[in-house]
């Protein structure tokens, strides 16, 4: 008897579907993509009952923007603007008449105080920094490689991370303390903190390589010597060099940059001349910098397309 | 000797520097009995030319006049324990730690995503306009690339020295640097991103009557929302690491909080501030990096 009771019809079963189908919560969920389509027949209908996902994308952007604001009153955003029109005058009087004889170290600046000289100072830093970190990372880069090693390049992955996150005005700061001021701290700083991101990308270029080279060496029966030689070199060489260069683009700013704590090259004079508002000494360093940085970009942009 | 003969030993000899005769095949008697010229492999002189570099690079070095190896051990051996210069006890370097350091973190992190924010808004249309399938005119695109180009020139820290000019000591100065550095990085990667899209969707769509900016919302919008994100937290992964250089010159952050306690060689709260922004930035790497590997 009670089995009779539960059992419903065919009739009632498609009813109560109906019924279900046209609810509101159902239509609601439908419209924002929680539960499945039907099938419409109709190009039309179907473009008519289509989800709403752009809601999703809204109330993402409302909270991000609320979050933004909240935080712009935590911090008291543009509370210390103030407007200085004769300071920027004399920004603006600055930057349009550089003081020209400090930019080539003539007349009352010798050429060893001269914008040039400091130029030069930073791209000597930035590669010789860049040589030799390209050189001490190999090791790295061999050791953090999954494909040669194998489960234990973890830790050498660990090292380069390590080596990556430590800020590398810090890294100056400390080097500093340890071989003095000036440009060999510089050097020391790069060589040591680029290892962190080249170790990094010779481990990934190793990890590509193609095998078949290396098995068909290994079955004309060549050493291991000379199946890095032949199987390896010749596949990561020009990759590695394309790597180094784009550090040596990163280096230059970097190198420009480490002034600030005393590491040799332009960004002590920057800083000072920016602490004591000399716009007309200030104005030739940046251009320098600027000019520096495009130059380093534009021929290693070259070369590196000349190397793929 | 002649000077026409000197002159073709001389051309002679330049050409066997550069080019070396290979043997293809051989007689009996093993003479060469063919053979051609190969260009020689330009390394060494590549090799040569960074040498020289350097060594001339060596010359603007000044030598140090003491290393002080022993600083090293000083310096890292201070800063994860309280030296008894500065934070005596544990409990008052973890109080340190949680009070002080992790607030001006926050601060930074606060400073940070408001000018990732900024320079992703600024950095939106003109990434749409740079993208040379949406904007087939070069005239358009390429004033707009080289302008953006020469301001991602500029290093971050020159950016916040003129910043400070404009709005001040303080966080509003570093906001504005980090958003114009943004604004390079996100338009850089963003339109080299846009022009390898798909675009045989926005042709359909615009075959169909649609407006250039109604094509580009259903049909490039899908292909370029993950990368845009992903984009976003590496962008902003790099602005926390980078706005440690802005304290430096007194535009907010944690630097000048780094230079002071390095300067006053208390070492343990450098140590105090690094650890959780070493937790920081390995997390936002991980998750980037994750992310990148998805939308890619």
């Amino acid at each position: 008897m009670k089995k009779e009771k539960n059992r419903v019809s065919e009739t009632d079963r498609l009813e109560r579907e109906e019924k279900h189908k046209n609810s509101k919560l159902n239509k609601l969920l439908t419209k924002l993509h929680l539960r499945g389509y039907d099938t419409y027949l109709n190009a039309e209908d179907a473009y008519k009952k289509r989800p709403m996902l752009w809601i999703y994308d809204l109330v993402i952007a409302l909270i991000f923007v609320g979050v933004v604001l909240y935080f712009a009153l935590d911090i008291n955003f543009m509370s210390t603007v103030t407007y200085n029109g004769t300071r920027l005058g004399e920004l603006w009087k600055g930057f349009i008449n550089p003081n020209w004889d400090y930019f080539f170290g003539i007349n009352t600046f010798r050429f060893s105080e001269s914008v040039i000289y400091k130029i030069i100072e930073t791209f000597a830093i930035a590669f010789i920094g860049t040589t030799l970190s390209s050189l001490f990372s190999i090791p790295f880069g061999f050791f953090a490689s999954r494909k040669i090693v194998g489960k234990y390049s973890i830790i050498s992955e660990f090292i380069l991370i390590v080596i990556r996150t430590f800020p590398e005005i810090l890294f100056g700061l400390i080097l500093v303390k340890v071989v003095g001021f000036g440009s060999f701290a510089g050097i020391t700083v790069l060589s040591i903190h680029s290892i962190g991101m080249i170790g990094k990308m010779y481990s990934e270029q190793l990890d590509v390589i193609n095998d078949q080279p290396l098995e068909a060496l290994d079955a004309c029966g060549a050493s291991r010597l000379s199946r890095i030689k032949l199987g390896v070199i010749p596949q990561v060489a020009p990759n590695f060099l394309s790597v180094i260069l784009y550090r040596f683009d990163l280096n230059v700013r970097t190198a420009s940059l480490l002034g600030l704590v005393g590491a040799g090259g332009i960004g002590y004079d920057i800083w000072v001349n920016s602490q004591f508002n000399t716009w007309s000494m200030l104005a030739p360093l940046l251009y320098g910098v600027v000019v520096l940085i495009i130059l380093v970009d534009i021929v290693s942009g070259l070369l590196r397309k000349k190397l793929i | 000797m002649t000077n026409s003969t000197f002159k073709e030993n001389n051309a002679l000899f330049w050409h066997k520097i550069f080019y070396r005769t290979v043997v293809v095949s051989v007689d009996e008697n093993n003479n060469p009995t063919k053979t051609i010229e190969k260009k020689r492999s330009k390394a060494l002189l590549w090799f040569l030319l960074v040498a020289v570099i350097f060594a001339l690079s060596c010359c603007f070095i000044n030598q140090p006049k003491t290393i002080r190896l022993d600083q090293i051990q000083v310096i890292f051996g201070q800063m994860f324990s309280p030296s008894i210069w500065s934070l005596k006890t544990y409990d008052q370097y973890w109080a340190y730690l949680f009070n002080t350091a992790i607030p001006a973190i926050w601060d930074t992190i606060e400073m940070v995503l408001i000018g990732t924010t900024l320079g992703t808004i600024f950095a939106f249309p003109l990434m749409l306009i740079a993208s040379s399938n949406i904007v087939v005119h070069e005239y358009i695109y390429q004033p707009i690339r080289f302008f953006v180009d020469f301001i991602r020139t500029i290093p971050t820290y020159v950016l916040a020295i003129l910043c400070t000019v404009f709005f001040g000591l303080g966080e509003t100065a570093g906001t504005w640097a980090i958003a114009i550095f943004t604004l390079g990085i996100m338009f850089k990667l963003m339109y080299e991103y846009i022009d390898t899209c798909d675009m045989n969707p926005f042709e359909a769509s615009i075959s169909t009557g649609a407006s250039r900016l109604k094509a580009f919302c259903v049909a490039l919008y899908p292909q370029v929302k993950p990368m845009f994100f992903s984009n976003f937290l590496y962008t902003f992964e790099i602005n926390i690491r980078a706005s440690v250089i802005l304290g430096f010159v007194g535009a907010g952050g944690i630097g000048q909080m780094l230079s002071n306690a390095m300067n006053a060689q208390q070492y343990d709260k450098v140590g105090a501030i690094l650890i959780p922004l070493f937790v920081l930035v390995v997390c936002l790497q991980l998750l980037s990096g994750y992310l990148r590997r998805k939308s890619l």
